[in-house]
């Protein structure tokens, strides 16, 4: 089966952000599956397990800085829950790095680019498989 | 009536409900008990001897571990004509299905064979089995999927509620007849199916999800739930009072969660 990284980006700040990259005509991994969501509050740790047992390697939650959510705090709410999901994962034996969280400004389209790289990189690595 | 009764793996106390409570009248008259190891007959050769569906049915408690019971439950299935799955255990995998934290763990009965009627709780409430027999007498499949969570049936004060620490259960939390989320106590009301009656909360403790999760990956929806309402300047507070997240989460149904099979299938990749 081929790869697949999924990403969960908020329409304000993540997607933007992906946007600006393919304005510069940044090239991203064959596997990675952008989808844009309201809000990363919005993506819920049940959805990351479904992307998880339907064969995805890494999941990717993407949403805007901190303190600058567009509906006050749902970025935040996802940061926490992440961090949750992360520790459950962990303790069940699993890597807790194959969902990250990533919060870049809807102008940020290079760091989005690198960050996007890096979790690929780490996820289909010789060296570093998760 | 022909029934069998079969425990494998579990504590025994689904067992001793039939002992305590008021069973169904037209249930316990002429009723013959052919198999039931704890109590009266433990040979196999005695179901092997009964003609296919030769019992009305055959009610088996806890989970699945070694291959002996896997084969018990499938000759049962074979003989009998309906088949209860009582308690937790043998609906999703209980509390002997936490040892898949840490390894290989007890498969429900469910995921081994079909099962007409179910009986969840740990142990079930005396009405539920009540019903349930009623239901597997009536020629009813029943599994109280109609019902709604534990919460409609708590009588605890609900309010909106942020979670800094979370405190453990015990003391002035307990008596003050509030919601525990709200008072910083974990509990899996919110996604548990209800038909107990929430006699747990009633009687001043948390829910553990005994009955079954109200949809799939309820443990992730509990996380969420919880973590949602968790103020953000007391995250790391909230993340070191989580000493056991799976405990926590999937006390009841962590044999059926999809991640133990992700974890399966990458220890396989790890082998091959």
């Amino acid at each position: 089966m081929k790869p697949v990284l999924i990403g969960f980006l908020c329409e304000w700040c993540a997607a933007r952000a992906l946007e600006n990259m393919a304005h510069k005509r940044l090239k991203l991994p064959d596997g990675f599956l952008p989808l844009r969501v309201r809000c990363s509050g919005a993506v819920e740790p049940a959805l990351l397990t479904e992307a998880l047992r339907r064969g995805a390697l890494g999941v990717l939650v993407g949403g805007c800085p901190r303190g600058h959510c567009h509906y006050r705090e749902g970025n935040t709410r996802a940061e926490i829950r992440l961090k949750v999901y992360r520790k459950l994962l962990a303790a069940l034996g699993l890597s807790p790095d194959r969902v990250r969280g990533v919060w870049v400004g809807s102008g940020e389209g290079e760091r989005l680019h690198r960050e996007i790289w890096q979790f690929w990189k780490e996820l289909t690595g010789e060296d570093r498989p998760l | 009536m022909k029934i069998a009764l079969y425990n494998a793996l579990s504590c025994g106390g689904c067992d001793l409900i039939f002992f305590l409570e008021d069973l169904p009248g037209s249930f316990l008259e002429d009723l013959e008990i052919v198999f039931w190891p704890e109590v009266c007959d433990h040979r196999e050769e005695v179901l092997r001897n009964l003609p296919e569906k030769g019992l009305e049915a055959a009610l088996i408690c806890g989970a699945i571990r070694t291959r002996d019971q896997e084969k018990r439950v499938l000759l049962l299935r074979n003989k009998a004509r309906r088949l209860a799955a009582v308690g937790s255990c043998a609906l999703y995998g209980g509390i002997p299905g936490l040892l898949w934290e840490k390894g290989e763990g007890p498969r429900p009965v469910t995921e081994v064979v079909s099962c007409e009627v179910a009986v969840p709780g740990c142990p079930p409430e005396p009405k539920t089995l009540r019903e349930a027999l009623e239901a597997l007498l009536r020629e009813e499949d029943s599994g109280g999927k109609d019902r709604g969570p534990v919460c409609e049936e708590c009588p605890r004060t609900r309010r909106p509620f942020r979670i800094g620490r979370l405190k453990k259960w015990g003391g002035e939390e307990v008596l003050s007849g509030d919601c525990f989320l709200a008072r910083g106590i974990i509990c899996s009301g919110p996604v548990t199916r209800g038909g107990c009656g929430a006699v747990c909360p009633g009687a001043g403790y948390p829910c553990g999800g005994c009955y079954g999760p109200l949809e799939d990956l309820a443990g992730e929806r509990l996380l969420s739930a919880l973590a949602s309402g968790v103020l953000p300047a007391r995250a790391d507070e909230f993340l070191e009072g989580l000493v056991d997240p799976v405990g926590t989460f999937f006390r009841f149904f962590l044999a059926r969660s999809p991640l133990l099979r992700l974890r399966k299938r990458r220890d396989e990749e790890d082998t091959a």
